[in-house]
């Protein structure tokens, strides 16, 4: 015999009717049927470890209700918090200058002028291939900048193809 | 005509029936202001350029996108923000017939969402569907809510003293 996780529900309740290893049983009344048209109650055998009989649908607090969002009250009234309503000391502010023109040769890029930015905490070099994944260009942003933060100033060689300069210029907010 | 700028300067902002003192640059938005500088964070600042409305106030009741706002023009009306529809720990029926509908997802666009249907309701108390479709026209939900907050706005007009 099949063991019971195999068989449906109609069939588990007949296993448990015609039990004969001398496994405890018990003998419920159930609801069964569909609401409004085949509901009945009925009597089946069933493990003596069952849980009990679920009530009919109108009389459960959960199944096939719609419970209320958790977290609706705090988004209606604005007090729910998101990452961009957070507010940190000494968080710095980011500023991407990109290649002016498209699928260009990049011959030098020049950051003498974000340097000399007084408020400027670091600046960093950094050229994707366009045709990269976003996963790749990320890779290279965060090396990019742990590298601008222990204040190297390595430059990747600039690549024969479509690319993409990102310049970051970082400030403290005053 | 007088000059302001570029330095901070103080002003007066009436937000919310109270009086809030605070130093503006003459540039600073009034989305900033309520966020930045009062942490008043249930603005919020999606495109900050004036096309999702999700940084919605009411400027002597009359819906605006703050962030097309400057603080320095805000001076001398009153301001409400969501934190001020809902005064007192009391919610107001547009809020309460949001959460009953489930008219969000994420709930970055509801504030936008409410202060506009809110404003809808102050100014036309039954409204039809297509008036509140208009109503939300420049509310931007990218969760697509949209049918949820049409049906809890139309609910809310039901309720008695929609009043905030």
């Amino acid at each position: 015999m099949a063991t019971a996780t195999t068989h449906s529900v109609a069939d588990a309740i007949l296993i448990a009717a015609t039990d004969s290893s001398g496994a405890a049983t018990k003998t419920v009344s159930m609801p069964i049927g569909v609401p409004g048209y085949t509901l009945h109650d009925e009597q089946r055998t069933v493990p003596a470890t069952e849980p009990p009989v679920l009530p009919v649908n109108k009389d459960l607090d959960y199944i096939g209700k719609s419970p209320e969002r958790w977290d609706g009250h705090a988004k209606v009234t604005g007090r729910a918090r998101y990452t961009a309503d957070v507010q940190l000391p000494g968080m710095l502010y980011a500023r991407f200058v990109n290649a002016s023109i498209p699928h260009a040769r990049v011959l030098s890029i020049d950051t003498s002028a974000a340097e000399r930015e007084t408020q400027s905490v670091a600046v960093t070099r950094l050229q994707l291939e366009e045709s990269r994944s976003w996963s790749r260009g990320s890779r290279f942003f965060q090396k990019e900048f742990s590298a601008a933060f222990d204040h190297s100033t390595e430059v990747y060689e600039a690549l024969p193809v479509m690319a993409k300069i990102l310049l970051a210029a970082v400030s403290f907010p005053s | 005509m007088k000059e302001f700028g570029p330095e901070p300067f103080p002003v007066t902002l009436h937000i919310n029936g109270k009086e809030h003192a605070l130093q503006i640059e003459p540039r600073t938005t009034l989305a900033d202001a309520l966020r930045i500088q009062l942490n008043m964070t249930g603005t919020k600042i999606s495109c900050d350029r004036g096309v999702c409305s999700s940084c919605t106030v009411l400027l002597d009741r009359m819906p605006v996108n703050s962030c097309m706002t400057l603080a320095l023009d805000a001076v001398g009306h009153q301001i409400t923000t969501i934190e001020g529809i809902s005064a007192n720990e009391q919610i107001h029926p547009v809020q309460a017939a949001f959460v009953r509908h489930d008219a969000m997802q994420c709930g970055f666009c509801t504030p936008g969402m409410v202060i506009s249907c809110v404003s809808l309701l102050e100014k036309n108390p039954h409204p039809t569907e297509a008036d509140v479709r208009y109503a939300v026209s420049g509310n931007l939900c990218r969760c697509g809510t949209y049918p949820k907050v049409f049906a809890a706005t139309l609910d809310a007009a039901t309720q008695p003293a929609s009043k905030a």
